[in-house]
């Protein structure tokens, strides 16, 4: 127990201060006065040595469109993140139903008469119902066969694939993404504000809070399009949102790595491949991304060859002519992974195969070795099947693991690019394509002198960073 | 009969879980692979035989790496040790402070560190350069090891509290009462007791600073100062692609992550899963 000493004996007690202070001073300049002075100077024009003056709010003007819708969102945004949590509370329902039908409709009514439009140019009717009812079948059928048939909450998991669905019916006939998803979302906000048979039920209640949140990202997604903000940095949020969804798929072969060592019978090879997977871990991950880099080099790299020899390339090739991707596959071409607009973004999702974080596996394992062989003994006499015993036994023993690592992941994917600089340049690849917003902010700083730009930038990223982590706490509780 | 059937069975799974197992790891080794062997060859022999070791193997390409990658890799051991020296001296300092003290204001101090884990830090860069270039730090190793040094505290600091906690009360009082200074209690009874967490802390924040690139490639100019990260991009963009030479140099800068892992690796594996289950 720490011991406590009153302020009153502090005369004799001073000197224990002089153990903390040079951390204190050293965190105070090196943390929070670069953090305050960024903060401060996203309201200048700054090229970071002479030129310094204030500017109000141009810097977010440009770079957001109209800040005051922006924060009048984030305002209602977060009203929903501090009453989602109160039981019937009238606060709760009142932010609920703005975000989830009030705010998308509002916004599909001002993008139709403002003249920015909701209509998709060319539709390819066919694909996209075609597309919309593979991902249907897809979701519903896992859908259906992991969630319980006595979980109350089954029908809100079975209808996300339904709500794909009806999105792809809208973009089938004649809307842009954008508008398809709003319109979607106001509908199914209706409906689950207006059915009589879901009051009452605490089921429902859950899926309003969901719906809410996916209301006001919808929203965010429609002021970033069309607020008139710098295009960049939208570009650069939607490169990071895809990053982010693929890197949640990127999580599973570790889990599933994991789980599998972990079934293994004999301690032995347990602690034998264990050893074996903390090899792959001493390349530094600077080497790693290079050797990574030396793999993409179109005619002498590894990659292609491996695609040519193990024949991906002409599935890759009969691919592109069956769905018209546009010739990024020719046959007797290899392909520039790191050059070609339409291959940097899958190049940088592809990279780091077979994606088995190691320290993700050791950590995954330490929390399955707390399982009792009883309950597997349990699972064996009911007729569990492996699946079933990974869902019912592992998964919810290494879910507080799975949840901490999504969270660093998540906001480590927000803030990463140097990763992307290496392997692309400082633009971002062939035209910006891969400028997310962390890039923005150093190619802005250090190329172009646009030092305050960056910093309003940097505040942007900061808010949506924090944002999302008060989102986690919230809702990803980790149990103790 | 019913229990026959069960064991091939079970046995069959055991083999299929042994081979995905090895996919896996074959997969995942397979870019120390392909470095290695490219590293002994020239470009003639890559483009001939790309996928296995090709004789004569060419010794002379690490010798010609060596020379241009060594000056980084010594830039960068010593950032390294000096920042994680300078790292622990505060931080066990600040963590015997709020572990075993109670004054007006620890908590304030307490919640005045903790914050920063939640704060993104990615923001700050643009200042903290200025602020380096203003104490006229720029292209000094001093920039690097300060930067390190506070960017260390928080999360060690953390830890070592918790660590110090759980060491016996009745030692820092013995210690006491044979008249030990606060400084001599930390030296003396808690250095000693922290090998293993500290080894752990240390080497997670080297593997950090190995990797880091961005700090130093804004903050250092001339090319003899460079830390790894930025010399081997920088290699990789310089080169008339010799790629013999370059996985040469790839595999150097692998080997003093090796030795650290040879050394340590059971305290690390431990360190880290221990730690992971207590969150």
């Amino acid at each position: 127990m720490p011991k406590t000493i009153e302020s009153r004996k502090i005369k004799y007690y001073w000197p224990l201060y002089l153990f903390v202070l040079p951390s204190v001073f050293l965190v105070a300049l090196l943390s929070y006065y670069p953090a305050i002075n960024a903060m401060y100077h996203s309201f200048y024009r700054w090229n970071g040595e002479d030129i310094s003056y204030f500017i109000g709010a141009v810097n977010f003007n440009r770079l957001l469109g109209r800040p005051l819708l922006w924060m009048a969102v984030f305002a209602i945004f977060a009203g929903l993140i501090g009453t989602a949590r109160k039981e019937n509370s009238a606060a709760g329902r009142f932010f609920q139903i703005i975000s989830s039908i009030i705010l998308p409709g509002l916004s599909l009514v001002v993008l139709l008469f403002n003249g920015a439009g909701i209509a998709a140019g060319k539709v390819n009717m066919g694909a996209e119902l075609g597309l919309g009812l593979l991902i249907f079948l897809i979701m519903f059928s896992v859908f259906n066969f992991i969630v319980d048939s006595e979980n109350e909450r089954k029908w809100i998991y079975l209808s996300i694939p339904v709500f794909f669905l009806v999105v792809s019916v809208f973009k089938a006939l004649g809307l842009d993404s954008l508008g398809a998803w709003l319109l979607a979302c106001t509908l199914s906000g209706a409906a689950l504000w207006s059915l009589p048979s879901l009051d009452g039920r605490e089921s429902a209640r859950s899926a309003r809070v969901l719906h809410a949140f996916l209301g006001t990202g919808l929203v965010l997604w429609a002021l970033g399009a069309h607020a008139g903000g710098d295009r960049v940095l939208w570009g650069g949020f939607y490169v990071t949102a895809v990053l982010v969804a693929f890197n949640v798929v990127k999580m599973v072969p570790s889990i599933v790595t994991a789980v599998v060592i972990h079934r293994l019978k004999s301690e032995r090879w347990n602690y034998i491949y264990k050893v074996m997977f903390v090899v792959p871990m001493i390349i530094p991950g600077m080497v790693y991304l290079l050797i990574w880099k030396f793999f993409f080099n179109p005619n002498e790299g590894i990659f292609n060859r491996i695609l040519v020899r193990t024949g991906c390339m002409d599935l890759l090739v009969l691919l592109d002519r069956a769905l018209g991707w546009g010739g990024l596959f020719k046959e007797g071409v290899m392909p520039v992974w790191l050059g070609h607009e339409g291959l940097v973004l899958p190049a940088l999702i592809l990279w780091g195969f077979p994606w088995v974080g190691v320290v993700g596996v050791l950590i995954y394992l330490a929390g399955l070795q707390n399982i009792d062989q009883s309950a597997y003994e349990a699972a064996d006499l009911d007729g569990a099947n492996p699946l079933q015993k990974f869902l019912y036994i592992e998964l919810p023993l290494i879910m507080n693991q799975v949840k901490i690592n999504m969270v660093l992941m998540i906001i480590g994917t927000m803030q990463a690019y140097a990763h992307i600089m290496i392997l692309f340049g400082i633009d971002g690849g062939p035209n910006g394509k891969l400028m997310v917003p962390g890039l923005l902010m150093f190619r802005s700083a250090f190329q172009e002198g646009r030092a305050g730009y960056a910093c309003a930038v940097g505040l942007i990223m900061f808010f949506f960073i924090l944002a999302l982590t008060e989102i986690n706490n919230k809702y990803l509780k980790v149990e103790k | 009969m019913i229990f026959r059937s069960h064991k091939t069975n079970s046995l069959a799974w055991e083999m299929a879980k042994h081979l995905f197992i090895l996919l896996i790891l074959s997969m995942a080794l397979f870019p120390l692979y392909v470095t290695v062997t490219i590293s002994f060859k020239t470009n003639a022999q890559f483009v001939g035989s790309p996928w296995s070791f090709t004789y004569p193997l060419h010794f002379e390409n690490y010798a010609i790496a060596w020379s241009s990658v060594s000056k980084y890799i010594f830039n960068t051991i010593f950032v390294g040790i000096t920042s994680i020296v300078f790292t622990f001296f505060l931080t066990i300092n600040a963590a015997y402070f709020f572990a075993r003290f109670k004054m007006p204001g620890s908590r304030f101090l307490w919640y005045f560190f903790l914050i920063l884990m939640l704060m993104p830090a990615v923001a700050s860069l643009i200042p903290l350069f200025m602020l380096l270039k203003d104490m006229s730090l720029l292209n000094t190793f001093w920039a690097l090891i300060i930067v390190y040094v506070a960017g260390g505290q928080v999360v060690q600091i953390y830890i070592l509290r918790n660590f110090i906690e759980d060491i016996p009360g009745d030692l820092f009082d013995a210690a006491e009462v044979d008249g030990a200074s606060h400084f001599q209690q930390v030296y003396n009874i808690v250095l000693p007791m922290s090998g293993s967490i500290l080894s752990t802390l240390g080497i997670l924040q080297f593997i950090g600073l190995w990797n880091d690139y961005i700090l130093p490639l804004v903050v250092i100019r001339d090319d003899d100062m460079l830390t790894l990260a930025v010399g081997l991009v920088r290699m990789d963009s310089e080169y008339i692609k010799e790629w013999g030479h370059l996985m040469a140099g790839y595999t150097i800068a692998s080997v003093p992550m090796i030795l650290i892992f040879i050394f340590t690796m059971r305290m690390f594996v431990k360190g880290l899963s221990s730690g992971a289950v207590k969150g």
